[in-house]
């Protein structure tokens, strides 16, 4: 076999492996190309099954997978376009190594049926250039670019499904207002309270009645509610009619409150000073309640109460409807039956309060009376906004930046008004005990752990 | 071929090219890049049209390049009243011995160098004449063909001024020519030494390359030589996509195919008609000289673009607009190469 030939078989060899390298590389960024556009897809389509509607879902799914249709059908058209022939790969070699179209051209001398008797001298140029395209050279192994695209396609997925493990890390825990969360905690005391009953082998009737567990009949109240009274600053009534005016915020259950509660009714009430209990009803805090407002009011509780404390708030708005219906929200009206509660009713705290409250319930909740809401439906404060700002002649910038659990600054104190002046017939508020722990509370618990 | 190895056939040719021009710069004062044109057509194969004004040494670039090939040569001083038979020849009765015959007197263009100065002066009758033996190195005369032995080189000057009685030549006997080379005037320092060497009392004398017996044979050696020289397919479809850019989009002889170099506006503005298939041929034999004259057996794209506005910018017929807005084929191609850079990769 002649030298040239050999010698071009030499060379044909050489450039089938760079072409090898070059088809391998190119069905690589393929690969990777396709990879990315797959994973973009699923974590599209992830994020769209928990987010989206079934028919958005459905809409973009479509629409989803025709791009990767398309883009696929783009990928392998590209793909063909860069697949190497010999000849091509000659091209790439020759521009790569600055050979000068040699390669090529000694492609086309191999394939001449005459061969020119220049080709042993082109032949013998390449091989003395052949140190310039050795393929580990001209096409070295590496990654394509498309594999950073690729795994960057991977690290959106991974951030899209992370949720599903480990959901505190994206989702952040919904935002509980003051109320909310207190009216949860009290709810989950009440709970904790019965369970603690049942387990210490108390009597099964013991129910939960709007946060006032009741045996037997037996009105828990009285001992229940001197346990927050501490925090609520106001002494407990254990004779309090169980139809009585709930809006005194003597209920036990409402005597946890949390502070943005109280800023915020305050606000709603056009900085009067006047809290806001749960059925809508204001009044005025007591004295202790202005330095720690934690215990003002009664939140209004999204927590799990039971039937009964919807029975017992239904009662409720029946004796306030009763009392709203009889009484027109006119000042003079308003003030005598504030004068008429006070001479009632002489505990501290909270009876005038509750008073002066119910008797502006009607003026600053909406349209709707309080009496018109059903049952369950007490949490909301339907507050129309004229309502608030015809109530408050002097309007709070907004407290950005500020959390509803954040005492009420300086200037909102200092513009609030002291406690009102009493009148003359008025009794200061008493100073704020520490709450006595029931019998009952205490010797279940006890009960419990010396079983144990 | 002989029986030198490749090596030596192409070392011989690069040698004799630089024996050839060197000679001639011996009386040729400046124009190396002329000379270098007119050299690689003559190798090529082709012919070369050389404009220019007059006195700048057309005539005697030819003349030296015959004298330096050592090759027949023949003037024809085209004028208006000059008959193809002037050019071919005619059959004439000869008294021979008592008798009369009838037979053909060879014209001025059975020569291996012809030099047709001021060749639009001529009719185009006349400058048809050529075109034959031009192309297919053979002469028609009374019914009879004669062969024109080869090397066969035509170099036709063209006077650009006093155009008042000229005929501008037919599109297809400028498709003939290989090249179209234009002299320029000398510049200051080449002026001082053609004026001082030409005025002088010994005149620079040249020495022939080519021995008398074989000058022809070698020349077409080389010639031969040049067509091995290797063409890689990419660069043929390049030279393609370089003459199909020059025709104008709106041409009715264009075919219904999708041009591999985007259409430039200039062409379809200015021009009337592109290049001829005639104009590829010039841009590879070019370029394959180049190729050899640069050591290498293959050619590439830069040689391809050294060539390419010799080549084909007497192929570019003009329109109105064109000759209204002072355009110049040469700028149209330049135009085109450059554009064509992309191709290169």
């Amino acid at each position: 076999m002649p030298a040239e030939t050999l010698g071009i078989a030499g060379v044909e060899r050489r450039l089938r492996v760079l072409r090898r390298r070059l088809n391998f590389f190119a069905v690589e960024d393929l690969a990777y190309r396709l990879g990315t556009l797959l994973v973009l897809a699923v974590a599209l389509l992830w994020v769209l099954e928990r987010h989206a509607s079934a028919a958005q879902f459905r809409l973009v799914g479509c629409v989803t997978i025709a791009i990767c249709a398309i883009g696929a059908a783009a990928a392998f058209a590209k793909l063909r376009r860069r697949w190497m022939t010999m000849e091509g790969t000659a091209r790439v070699a020759d521009r790569r190594a600055c050979l000068e179209d040699r390669l090529a051209a000694l492609l086309t001398h191999r394939a001449r049926s005459q061969r020119s008797p220049l080709g042993s001298i082109l032949l013998a140029q390449v091989f003395s250039l052949s140190a310039r395209w050795e393929p580990h050279i001209l096409a070295p192994h590496r990654v394509p670019r498309s594999a950073y695209g690729f795994v960057a396609s991977l690290a959106v997925l991974a951030f899209v499904a992370a949720p599903t493990r480990q959901p505190s890390l994206l989702q952040p825990a919904p935002v509980q207002t003051g109320e909310a969360a207190e009216a949860r905690t009290d709810g989950e005391h009440m709970l904790a309270f019965q369970r603690l009953r049942v387990m210490s082998g108390e009597p099964a009737n013991t129910t939960v009645a709007n946060g006032v567990a009741t045996t037997g009949g037996e009105d828990l109240r009285g001992s229940r509610a001197r346990a927050p009274a501490g925090a609520g600053g106001k002494p407990a009534q254990p004779d309090l009619p169980s139809q009585g005016d709930g809006s005194g915020g003597s209920h036990p259950a409402e005597a946890h409150s949390a502070p943005g509660d109280a800023e915020r009714n305050r606000r709603v009430d056009g900085g009067q000073g006047v809290v806001r209990n749960h059925d809508g009803t204001a009044r005025h805090p007591a004295p202790d309640e202005k330095t720690n407002d934690r215990g003002t009011t009664r939140a209004t509780a999204p927590g799990p109460r039971g039937a009964n404390d919807t029975a017992h708030r239904t009662e409720n708005d029946q004796a306030r409807e009763t009392e709203t219906a009889a009484a027109p929200h006119t000042d003079p009206r308003r003030s005598e039956r504030a004068e008429k509660g006070a001479s009632d009713n002489p505990q501290p705290g909270g009876s005038l309060a509750a008073r002066e409250g119910s008797g502006r319930a009607g003026g600053l909740l909406g349209e709707r009376p309080a009496s018109t809401r059903a049952p369950g439906q007490g949490r909301t404060f339907p507050l129309k906004l004229s309502a608030s700002s015809a109530a408050a002649p002097t309007r709070f910038e907004p407290q950005r930046g500020r959390s509803s659990d954040e005492a009420p600054s300086a200037e909102i104190a200092d513009a609030v008004p002291a406690t009102p002046s009493l009148g003359e017939r008025d009794v200061p508020d008493a100073p704020l005990h520490r709450a006595e722990i029931s019998p009952e509370h205490e010797a279940v618990v006890r009960r419990i752990f010396n079983r144990k | 071929m002989t029986s030198q190895s490749p090596r030596a056939l192409v070392d011989d040719f690069r040698h004799t090219f630089e024996h050839i021009r060197t000679e001639l710069g011996r009386v040729i004062v400046g124009h190396q890049s002329v000379i270098e044109e007119i050299l690689i057509a003559f190798f090529a194969g082709g012919h070369v049209l050389i404009e220019g004004v007059p006195g700048t040494g057309k005539t005697l670039i030819v003349r030296t390049l015959a004298q330096v090939l050592n090759l027949s040569f023949s003037r024809i001083q085209f004028t208006v009243d000059l008959m193809p038979a002037d050019i071919t020849g005619t059959r004439m009765v000869i008294e021979r011995d008592g008798r009369r015959e009838v037979s053909f007197y060879r014209g001025p263009v059975f020569a291996h160098v012809l030099l047709a100065d001021e060749i639009n002066r001529a009719t185009p009758k006349t400058q048809s004449a050529l075109l034959e033996a031009m192309a297919e190195l053979q002469v028609t005369a009374a019914g009879e063909t004669y062969r024109l032995s080869p090397p066969f080189f035509v170099l036709a000057t063209l006077n650009p001024i006093e155009m008042e009685g000229t005929y501008p030549l037919p599109e297809a006997q400028l498709d003939r020519f290989l090249l179209k080379v234009v002299l320029p005037y000398p510049d200051s320092k080449a002026m001082q030494r053609i004026i001082g060497s030409t005025t002088a009392a010994e005149t620079p004398k040249v020495n022939a390359v080519f021995d008398a017996a074989n000058a022809a044979s070698r020349v077409e050696e080389l010639k031969t030589l040049v067509r091995e020289v290797l063409v890689a397919p990419h660069l043929e479809e390049y030279a393609a996509a370089l003459v199909r850019a020059t025709i104008p989009a709106g041409s009715k002889f264009v075919p219904a195919e999708t041009a591999v170099l985007p259409a430039d506006d200039f062409i379809n503005r200015y021009v009337a008609f592109g290049s001829s298939p005639r104009g590829g041929q010039a841009l590879l034999l070019g370029a394959k000289v180049r190729a050899l004259l640069a050591g290498r057996v293959n050619v590439t794209y830069e040689d391809i673009d050294r060539i390419a506005v010799s080549a084909l910018n007497h192929r570019l017929v003009l329109n109105f607009a064109a000759h209204a807005d002072g355009i110049d084929p040469r700028y149209l191609i330049e135009r085109l190469l450059h554009a064509a850079k992309r191709f290169h990769r």
